[in-house]
């Protein structure tokens, strides 16, 4: 889902940083007090020499891994630190159909297979949900007896494709199962007990191979059923997960795991250990083949695989595969009338034509509770009610971090520029190169203390195409989240001039953005100016390309093989304007303008508790002084090909 | 259309609403808005497709569920407050035949909603804090729950129902994930209503 | 729609003193009025636009909302029997240059649109000149049929989907999916008893799947009534 611009996304600092020390921390300060472009002497960029303290590049492929808009992201009071879905572990609170909304029971979700067990259904065709209507409601006026169907509001695929229809419109799914496992009911008791047949108890090799009299004895009772039809294909894998269930217990050579199932006898350390064993003991290995005359109990457990329907084998009548192809190939059937393979995914794997395809119940969602992955605390803990809305626990980042907003700011006459006319708000989708653009950046405070900011930008862009990046501003504070009302009773008409002049229309026109002065201020929010002068794009032109090699040298995320080769071809065709030279195209999205920025926030909290997280002491010992810091990256627009004037 | 518009293209009504002057409302006594609300220019909201009493009355052949209000106007679309109905957006009340009797039944639309330019909202019921992508379409009877959010160009069959914090999108639309907790906080996404009627008209 | 005049109204004006024509003749360059027949059971709401050059015929029972645009420019339109044309769809293309340098030169039938009886068109539903659609189509919202397409049937364009141009889809076809692309779907709906696996071994006596279709065209026919009531001559609307 992007986000159309401008956005501003956070980075959870989870992908670099495992754990955040104070002592990291002190540093960043002293590095983003560095990289402050208004501080006059400071040498801007050079202190990339640590890993953790390199500039934080939007382009880079782990980026995408680190980056979530800001509702996305939780906040952990015992850690105090940003959370991302990939810190964070969830529980569910409970299971409900997304579409009839009511709740299933844990108990009942295994047994239903994870689907609605009401009237809910998805059209096989198309996915959309299926309604349950009568035939007779329309033909007959009023009554509302008949048959019913379900049917597609969507492509208008009905049970009747089936030749599908229902007596009563309740317990759809029951009495669709009953079509569908037409012989399950019957079969399913039989079928059981066909398992603890004694084939399947025998384990040595003579006896796994029945005389072809015994198959035939055998087969005489299940032959019966089999006129009636083979099994579907749930009964099949009932039948056949009980076989293999049975092979295994008997098969198993250590008698201490007679209960062995599937996940047991397979899937354990234990199995795991008999394998390594196979290989590290070769006297374990002379034991498996050598000793196999010593006594019946040390011989090679062989499992055989199932020989009978009832034990879940289907053969094919030969002609099967000649008939599919014949009909594939019909005209009644054509391209339109094959499943496609979406559609097959959830359907039984014998379904090839349309016509196959069942009305699917519907898959239940959840609803999570989330746990901090490092201190277990709950963060986030729903209304148990699938319906609810609310939470009992919700801390989300947004209620400690400041919430960004960027905004472009309408170039009234600022510095320099003659304004001829009110331009219009500056086409973020595409940005002139080298056309200095002003934003304005709003932080909002969410905490009920007044936060004290500072950010830092890199000067430059990181990535090829390089965006001369300033901020006016980089150091302010924000006010407290307090009451409404105070803001109303200081002062009634500083609200709404703030409101005006923060929309950027009414009230900016003698304003000017200046250097190290915030742009307005509010009581919980504050907003600066950042300037902004969009690079050229690559192929823009030679003026750009000198200093795109200058920064060639910073731009490690691709091709740097090939760089002896593209040096070679700027040279060769510098001129022509439009060389083929894949350094030289635009990679996607490449003429993004994202700028990371560097938030560092310091607040004095309420003394609590846990005094070994705090960084310093405040005046007083009431309160603890703490700081959070954090990457974040502003999707300012996309940088056009034309150059403006 | 004039490109460009007059002055005061928005006329604000006492509970604040905004409504261009470009939009095209019909049967304005069977709409109710909540206050704060902004239509813009050319969005269509189909106040005429009321229910009818007397189609039961006509029917004959129930009327116990039904009110038999008929003096008072029948509402057709509420929409609650700081809602946001964008340019050529079209808001039609749905219909269905029920007992042999076709009627259109209310759309009810919550607060902080969006609708998207040249959506199509034919739904049953619309939640709180819910977003309509443009160009998507919601079918008739549909039933968007509280924070749900359809992607641009999404087509919510007929009856479907979104639930809340679902993300849905694509023709039919489905499920394709959740939007985050933070959701819907003030100033953030799916709590910029506030926001957005303000800088209209401005 | 007309600027002047909406400024005046902060409500929509009342339906019964703005014909379809008047929206066109206050402009400075007056858009022509297309020559209209319509049956007297024809509603057609007062906002919608009427424009071009070659005759729009409207049948019997077809109901057309409010701000749907018909233009005649490339050819004649005609809409048969019990159809329903939505909010904001337009049949036709709207002129390209100044309706004053309209082609004159143009046949006189140029590119028909031909739309049958009991089609539903849909809000912000594009139907382009030379389309032909057969009856009982259903073209829904915002979907777009191209020129010189051809639709049969019983057919369905879902929403949001294009056919393009001269294609000509079979009767009884769903057009679903997204777009005009790959992710464009198709299928043919059920006419005739259909069996399955299913059906086979339970024995159901399967109904047509043609009921689905006639029951569909019942709700449409009282559709049509409840609309007429709503914004027909009472309503609000006008007979013609």
């Amino acid at each position: 889902m992007s986000r159309p611009f401008p956005y501003a996304y956070i980075s959870c600092p989870c992908a670099d940083t495992p754990v955040p020390d104070p002592a990291r921390k002190r540093r960043s300060r002293e590095t983003s007090h560095k990289s402050n472009p208004e501080d006059p002497n400071a040498p801007v960029p050079q202190d990339y020499d640590f890993e953790d303290e390199r500039t934080f590049d939007p382009r880079s492929p782990r980026s995408n891994f680190s980056l979530y808009p800001p509702e996305q992201l939780l906040y952990c009071e015992d850690c105090h630190q940003i959370k991302c879905p990939r810190c964070i572990t969830e529980e569910i609170v409970c299971w409900y159909c997304p579409n009839c909304l009511f709740e299933t029971p844990s108990s009942m979700v295994r047994s239903e297979g994870n689907r609605c067990a009401r009237n809910c259904f998805n059209c096989p065709i198309c996915t959309a949900p299926l309604a349950v209507t009568t035939l007779e409601n329309v033909t007959a006026g009023g009554s509302q007896q008949g048959p019913w169907v379900l049917s597609c509001g969507y492509c208008m695929w009905t049970t009747l494709d089936i030749g599908v229809k229902f007596d009563k419109p309740t317990n759809i799914r029951t009495q669709l199962s009953k079509m569908t496992d037409s012989s399950r009911g019957r079969q399913m008791s039989k079928t059981f007990s066909d398992l603890k047949s004694p084939l399947s108890t025998y384990s040595s090799i003579d006896d796994q191979f029945p005389l072809p009299s015994e198959i035939r004895g055998d087969e005489t009772n299940p032959a019966t059923e089999q006129s009636s039809g083979p099994l579907n294909p749930e009964a099949r894998f009932q039948a056949l997960k009980g076989f293999y269930k049975g092979q295994i217990a008997s098969t198993s050579s250590s008698p201490n795991d007679p209960l062995a199932d599937f996940g047991a006898g397979f899937s354990s350390p234990g199995a795991l250990n008999r394998i390594m064993s196979l290989y590290t003991s070769s006297s374990r290995l002379g034991n498996l083949y050598g000793g196999t005359n010593k006594k019946p109990k040390s011989k090679p457990p062989v499992m055989r695989e199932a020989l009978t329907t009832s034990e879940g084998l289907r053969v094919p009548a030969p002609d099967t595969e000649n008939a599919l192809i014949r009909r594939m190939a019909s005209d009644d059937c054509g391209w339109d009338g094959m499943a496609s393979i979406e559609q097959r995914t959830f359907q039984s794997p014998d379904a090839r034509f349309v016509e196959d395809l069942l009305p699917l119940p519907v898959l239940l969602r959840t609803k999570r509770s989330k746990r901090c992955k490092s201190c277990k605390h709950i963060l986030v803990k729903p209304e148990f009610k699938p319906q609810s809305t609310r939470f009992r626990i919700r801390l989300i980042a947004l209620s400690y971090i400041p919430l960004p907003t960027l905004k472009p700011l309408v170039p009234s006459p600022f510095a320099g520029l003659p304004s001829v006319t009110p331009a219009a708000a500056p086409n973020l989708d595409a940005l002139s190169p080298l056309k200095t653009v002003q934003l304005l950046l709003t932080l909002k405070n969410h905490m009920f203390d007044p936060v004290r900011v500072t950010l830092a930008t890199p000067s430059v862009t990181p990535g090829r195409v390089a965006s001369k990046v300033t901020i006016l501003c980089p150091q302010f504070d924000i006010g407290a989240n307090s009451d409404v009302w105070d803001e109303a009773l200081q002062g009634s008409s500083a609200p709404g001039d703030a409101r005006a002049s923060r929309s950027g229309t009414l009230g900016s026109t003698e304003k000017v953005a200046e250097a190290g002065k915030v742009w307005d201020k509010g009581r919980n929010w504050t907003t600066v100016v950042l300037e902004v002068v969009p690079g050229t794009l690559p192929g823009g032109g030679a003026t750009r390309r000198n200093r795109m090699k200058q920064h060639d040298d910073d731009n490690d995320d691709d091709n740097d093989d090939s760089d002896a080769d593209s040096d070679a071809n700027v040279n060769a065709l510098d001129w022509s304007g439009q060389t083929k030279d894949p350094n030289q195209q635009l990679q996607p999205d490449e003429d993004v303008l994202e700028i990371p920025v560097f938030v560092r926030m310091e607040w004095d909290s309420e003394n609590q508790i846990d005094q070994e997280q705090s960084v310093g002491k405040g005046q007083n010992s009431d309160t603890v002084k703490r700081e959070l810091a954090y990457w974040m990256v502003l999707g300012v627009g996309r940088i056009s090909s034309e150059m403006g004037f | 259309m004039p490109p460009k518009a007059a002055k005061g293209e928005y006329i604000e009504t006492d509970t604040g609403n905004k409504i261009s002057r470009r939009s095209q409302i019909h049967g304005t006594q069977h709409i109710i808005l909540g206050g704060k609300t902004v239509i813009q220019g050319e969005a269509v909201i189909r106040g005429d497709l009321y229910r009818t009493s007397t189609s039961s009355s006509a029917s004959g052949d129930q009327g116990g569920q039904q009110q038999p209000a008929t003096s008072t106007p029948s509402v057709a679309i509420t929409i609650g407050r700081y809602s946001y109905i964008s340019k050529q957006a079209i808001l039609r009340p749905p219909s269905r035949l029920h007992r042999g009797v076709h009627s259109f039944y209310p759309l009810k639309i919550g607060d902080h909603v969006f609708v998207g330019e040249r959506a199509v909202v034919e739904a049953a019921s619309v939640g709180n804090h819910v977003h309509v992508g443009r160009d998507a379409v919601i079918g008739s009877m549909a039933i968007l729950k509280d924070f749900a959010y359809v992607l641009d160009g999404a087509v919510v069959a007929p009856g479907m129902v979104v639930p809340s914090w679902c993300v849905v999108g694509g023709a039919p639309a489905r499920i394709v994930g959740e939007v985050g907790e933070g959701y819907g906080v003030e100033g953030a996404e799916g709590g910029m209503a506030r926001e957005r009627y303000r800088l209209v008209g401005r | 729609m007309d600027p002047r005049q909406s400024q005046v109204h902060l409500k929509p004006p009342p339906p019964q003193h703005v014909r379809p024509s008047a929206s066109g003749s206050s402009s400075p360059a007056p858009t022509p009025r297309a020559p209209v027949t319509a049956h007297p059971t024809t509603t057609v709401a007062d906002t919608v636009i009427l424009h071009g050059t070659h005759p729009i015929s409207i049948g019997a029972g077809t109901i057309v909302h409010p701000r749907a645009k018909l233009y005649s420019y490339e050819g004649p339109i005609v809409i048969g029997e019990n159809c329903i044309i939505s909010e904001k769809s337009t049949i036709g293309a709207a002129p390209t240059q100044p309706p004053s340098l309209l082609r004159e030169s143009r046949a006189s039938d140029g590119l028909p649109i031909r739309i049958s009886s009991c089609v539903t068109v849909g809000p912000l539903a594009t139907i382009l000149p030379g389309a032909h659609i057969h009856s009982a189509v259903t073209v829904e919202a915002l979907a777009t049929v191209h020129r010189r397409v051809s639709i049969g049937a019983h057919s369905k364009i879902c929403s949001g989907c294009e056919v393009s141009d001269n294609v000509k889809i079979r009767d009884w076809t769903v057009v679903w999916g997204s777009g005009a692309g790959f992710g464009q779907r198709r299928r043919t709906r059920a006419t005739e008893k259909m069996s399955s696996a299913t059906a086979a071994t339970q024995g159901i006596q399967a109904l047509e799947g043609r009921v689905i279709e006639d029951a569909r065209l019942i709700v449409l026919q009282k559709e049509r009534e409840a609309l007429v009531r709503l914004i027909g001559p009472g309503g609000g609307g006008r007979r013609r």
